[in-house]
């Protein structure tokens, strides 16, 4: 038995009159251009919510701390922290990501602490607690050294892996990205999420995901509460994700909670790994793909520690020459976290992200005039967790800024540029009243949108425009004992633009009910995204985003259903099947034309996705693997006005260039005698194209009109748009690797992979201009080496 | 269980693996060109531009031998090949053209054919050429002096156009000027006055005289300047030559088949017809309302060379 860590461990603090906090939180306003807007009503509404709670529990005592492991000081996620009294009654929770446990309702007298966590020493204590007590009791858990092999966490298995979607929800942990054979000898967890049915990538290049019909721009893709506008590289095994920096992700691809909003289709919500609080390390890597590196270690023993992490691509100079194929990109990121303890209550951290990219996209045999896409991100953020010592409460307070730009045109001369920025604070609370954990939250964000866009998109605003957003969510977790165990989140977000003078209202609903090995879930919730990304989706090697607000209150609105059931089988086998619809409305695609430009105006359009995913999930012994398939259906329906001319109707209903409509995905890994090998395979049936009946020159005629003198202008005999079909995409992937401990504090780990390994010819896209077929990248074979200094 | 999947899926992957992979973003099509014309009631020859439907965006060269285009009068019969010509406009761009030495007659149908050698298909469009309208002028007498003493005057015409195919596209009105006997002439438009009407073929404008008196005068010193008369021309295009939402918008009209009467191709082939009206008032009504007669300028005998010319 150990004791507790941090000097405050196993205090005993009295709980408050409430009335302190409001006249503090009273004193909350915000600033926006032309008004003053106070907070202040909704933050007392949300205490007066909770405050009924917390004098019911006035006489229970609460316990509560971080699980920290001793080999490096960070924290535990999953490890079950219970009390057992004299009865022998049990009650008990696990930690979240920051390795946080509470523990509510806790009668006075003598309790049995126990934290376990395979792989690990139980840890056992025994602790006493008075009424209205709130202590916190960190502990640390040692690695059981009599346990041989891979640790394999049960707890954690519940809530990640690859059939383990819950309404909606897929947790990635490192372990399961490292499980995808790519390029590179360090994973990414790009290449995880595009494993998930439903989730369409634009493909080997581009840099675009879709989820579950959302176009990227409607993804909200955060990284310690940090807004990243565009974080996935040109090549698409990348992002600025790397494993090396990751902690865990949760993917939502529909019928996410309160707490996030501003977005219609998907939230990727991304949690970074903190340095090492306990020793140095660090890791360099090379492949013909990427090369980086990466140091972490403490700045003050398990107080603080930093982590830095940097990535750079050497495409050119290594995969093209192994391939002997013009592969024109170049993108680096570079990665920092401080992570500060300065006590057992508080914990504060900050984190920076730069990414670049630089590209041609197209054909990369063309002349040096070719257009090329840039774009950089930019974000810092602060995060401080404060346990307050008379609350039990976890409070969280995010404050960051993020920026992109984005340039597209010819190098050195771009016809069309984008910064975007945002500047935002928001505080999270959870209180933990018994069975309810109530989560409410208040945000306020100012963004920043500038664009030039060459006299294209020509209904946008391109002036510099300031958007000034404020709101509030409330989110209870009701946990009930039916079955073994239902839980019902109910959610309200409020969002409020006040220069626009606009409020959303946002119901949402979570449900999830566990019956033995059985799992029902279910989520439901309506979106607005008054921030809209806007770009030309007729071109699919155009990744040029403008950000800019509605038009004319036309605000993009999504409503989502998903429903699932997941099944765990013995023998460590899960399936789960999901179904799930999206209505989409006030969307901004791209006008139809027959002029043939890259850009054009913008108008409204409706849409409706719908689909289902079946996933298959097998762990036994040396072996892991997962198959799932999706089906997607993405309908957009769009009333231009010229359409009743064309085709003599008032509305148009076409499927997107991304109505991917059936994925498989099969991953298979297996130890053998300390090598791992890997093999994943994808298929994906065909992305809607335009076809054209040719060319011709089109000729006004207005009237007489003199034809020595007019040649008339280019013109694309378009057909329908999107009614043709790309072949199908499918790609199979191996990798062998092995890591060798060449000293006690040096591993190095040896990677070859084959990429597209029957060499098939997928298209990228097919350029109509140019008539220039654009395929994804071709059979690589690559060999990568990392060296880990422990 | 293990290996029956096992060897579906290999299987499964060397299926897929050989199937196939090829894309071609142009659609097969039995349209083989683009034909663009207005055959126009005004010129002595007449010019359409064939565009071969090619497969690539850039210009391609195209061989003229292999195209030929025939028109055939529908109305008397006569049947005419057009003769071909490259024409390279200013920024280098090269047309296919046709043309024909002939007058097209109002009221004439023409169907135009296009082939290809080595192609039975015909790519062909037909057109009407508008029927001539009845043009009358009313009242002869244009102006009356009114008021107690004399010294206001009112002064107004109807022209109607009687027999029109569809609403004028196009209308001018104009009155003219000479500065000597031998100078040119000078027109000076004037707006198009506010009375009109078109309803079953019958099209009329209510000139306000007065109003276009003082038009005129804004730009012109109507003392130095003989008034020999006024015109009315109506532009006119055939029935089939009417935009979408009555607009000639080219974002609407670049949409391959809209308002194109083109079959097996696209485009289109209209015609246009103008037609005329020219008179003069007498020589009081011209001094009432402010201007100057030839024989004020010229004297008599510069006023005889000046109707000499007018006629």
């Amino acid at each position: 038995m150990r004791p507790a860590t941090g000097p405050d461990a196993g205090r005993t603090e009295r709980l408050p009159p409430n009335t302190r906090n409001i006249s503090l939180l009273s004193r909350i306003h915000v600033h926006v251009p032309g008004s003053r807007l106070s907070l202040a009503p909704f933050v007392l509404l949300l205490i007066l919510c909770v405050a009924p709670a917390n004098r019911a529990l006035a006489q229970a005592a609460t316990l509560r701390g971080f699980v920290t492991d001793n080999s490096d000081g960070l924290p535990l996620l999953g490890v079950n922290v219970s009390l057992k009294d004299v009865q022998g009654e049990l009650v008990g929770n696990a930690t979240n990501l920051d390795g946080f446990y509470t523990i509510t309702r806790i009668n006075p007298g003598r309790y049995e602490l126990r934290a376990s966590y395979i792989g690990y020493e139980s840890y056992v204590d025994t602790l006493e607690f008075s009424a209205d007590q709130v202590l916190t009791y960190n502990i640390v858990l040692r690695a059981d050294e009599t346990e041989l092999g891979e640790v394999v966490v049960e707890g954690e298995r519940e809530e990640a892996g690859a059939a383990a979607v819950t309404a909606g929800l897929q947790t990635v942990r490192p372990k399961d990205v490292e499980y995808i054979p790519t390029p590179d000898v360090s994973a990414d967890l790009v290449s995880y999420i595009t494993t998930i049915p439903g989730v369409v990538s634009s493909g080997d290049q581009g840099g675009q995901l879709f989820v579950r019909g959302g176009e990227p721009t409607q993804n909200l893709v955060l990284l310690d509460g940090m807004l990243i506008y565009q974080p996935f590289h040109l090549i698409g095994f990348y992002s600025a994700f790397p494993v090396e920096i990751m902690n865990s992700a949760d993917v939502y691809a529909g019928g996410f909670g309160a707490r996030f909003g501003g977005r219609l289709s998907s939230v990727m919500n991304i949690s970074s790994r903190s340095g090492n609080m306990r020793r140095f390390n660090a890791m360099v890597s090379a492949a013909p793909f990427v090369s980086g590196g990466r140091i972490e270690g403490p700045l003050w023993r398990d107080r603080a520690s930093v982590l830095l992490s940097g990535r750079t691509s050497v495409i050119e100079q290594g995969a093209a020459r192994l391939v002997d194929v013009p592969l024109p990109y170049r993108f680096d990121d570079q990665f920092a976290k401080l992570m500060v303890k300065p006590s057992q209550n508080h914990q504060a951290s900050v984190t920076a992200l730069r990414t670049f990219d630089r590209g041609f996209i197209g054909d990369a045999d063309a002349d040096s005039s070719r257009e090329q896409v840039l774009w950089r991100n930019e974000a810092v953020g602060a995060r401080y967790i404060l346990l307050p010592t008379k609350f039990p409460v976890f409070a969280e307070i995010l404050i960051s800024a993020s920026r992109v730009v984005n340039e597209f045109g010819p190098t050195g001369a771009p016809t069309r540029y984008s910064r975007t920025s945002q500047f935002n604070v928001e505080a999270n609370m959870t209180h933990y009243l018994g069975k309810t954990d109530f989560n409410w939250g208040i945000y306020i964000r100012s963004s920043s949108l500038d664009s030039e866009l060459g006299g294209t998109f020509q209904n946008f605003r391109t002036d510099l425009e300031f958007v000034t957003e404020a709101g509030t969510y409330v989110e209870p977790v009701f946990s009930f004992d039916v079955g073994t165990g239902l839980k019902i989140h109910p959610g309200l977000r409020i969002q409020t633009f006040p220069s626009k003078s606009i409020t959303f209202l946002e119901p949402r609903f979570r449900l999830v009910q566990d019956w033995g090995l059985h799992r029902f879930s279910f989520a439901t919730g309506l979106y607005h995204q008054e921030l809209v990304g806007i770009n030309d989706r007729r071109d699919a090697g155009d990744v040029f985003t403008a950000w800019t607000s509605s038009r004319e209150g036309n605000v993009a609105q999504a409503f989502h259903l998903v429903g699932g059931y997941q099944l765990r089988l013995p023998r460590a086998v899960e399936f789960s099947l999901e179904g799930y619809y999206k209505d989409l409305r006030n969307l901004s695609v791209a006008e139809w034309t027959s002029f043939p430009r890259f850009s054009t105006n913008l108008q409204l359009a409706d849409g409706k996705v719908y689909g289902g995913d079946v996933r298959v999930e097998l762990s036994a012994g040396p072996f892991y693997g997962f198959a799932n398939y999706g089906y997607s259906v993405v309908e957009y329906t769009s009333s231009q006005e010229t359409l009743p001319f064309w085709y003599g109707v008032s509305e148009l209903t076409y499927s997107p260039p991304h109505d991917r409509r059936h994925q498989i995905n099969v991953l298979a890994s297996v130890e053998v005698k300390k090598f791992h090998l890997g093999m994943r395979w994808q298929y994906g049936s065909g992305l809607p194209l335009s076809e054209a009946l040719g060319f011709d020159e089109f000729i006004l005629l207005n009237g007489p009109v003199n034809l020595l003198e007019e040649p008339g202008e280019t013109r694309v005999l378009y057909g329908l748009p999107y009614e043709a079909r790309l072949p199908d995409y499918h790609r199979l992937d191996f990798s062998l690797d092995r890591t060798m401990e060449v000293s006690a504090n040096v591993d190095v780990t040896l990677q070859g992979s084959l990429t597209n390994s029957y060499d098939r010819k997928n298209p990228f896209y097919v350029d109509l201009y140019t008539l220039k077929r654009i395929n994804q990248l071709p059979l690589i074979p690559s060999v990568g080496i990392k060296v880990d200094f422990k | 269980m293990t290996r029956t999947l096992s060897l579906l899926f290999v299987l499964t992957v060397l299926l897929l693996a050989g199937c196939d992979d090829t894309v071609d973003p142009i659609a097969d099509s039995d349209r083989q060109m683009t034909l663009f014309a207005t055959l126009d009631m005004d010129t002595d020859v007449q010019y359409i531009r064939v565009i071969p439907i090619r497969g690539t965006i850039a210009s391609v060269d195209v061989d003229p031998s292999r195209y030929a285009v025939r028109s055939t009068n529908l109305t008397n019969g006569e049947v005419l090949d057009w003769a071909d010509t490259l024409i390279t406009y200013p920024r280098g761009q090269v047309g296919l053209l046709f043309y024909a030495n002939t007058r097209v007659q109002p009221g004439h149908s023409f169907l135009i054919e296009a082939t290809e050698e080595g192609s039975d298909l015909v790519t062909s469009a037909q057109t009407t050429v508008p029927a001539t309208p009845a043009i009358t002028v009313e009242p002869e007498e244009v102006v009356e002096t009114i008021g107690i003493s004399g010294t206001n005057v009112r002064g107004s015409q109807t022209v109607t156009y009687d027999g029109l195919n569809a609403e004028p596209h196009l209308v001018e009105i104009w009155y003219r000027f000479l500065a000597s006997p031998y100078a040119p002439f000078v027109d000076i438009p004037v707006p198009l006055p506010a009375i009109r009407s078109y309803e079953g073929g019958r099209w009329s404008a209510t000139l306000n005289l007065i109003t276009d008196r003082k038009n005129i005068g804004d730009t012109l010193n109507v003392n130095s300047y003989a008034l020999m008369g006024i015109g009315v021309r109506i532009t006119n295009l055939d029935d089939a030559f009417v935009p979408p939402g009555g607009v000639f918008d080219p974002e609407v009209l670049v949409q391959p088949g809209t308002m194109s009467n083109v079959t097996n191709g696209f485009g289109f082939v209209g015609a246009v017809a103008r037609f005329d009206k020219e008179w003069a008032w007498n020589e009081e009504s011209v001094r009432i309302l402010g201007y100057r007669t030839p024989e004020d300028l010229f004297g008599k005998a510069g006023a005889q060379i000046a109707a000499k010319r007018i006629e």
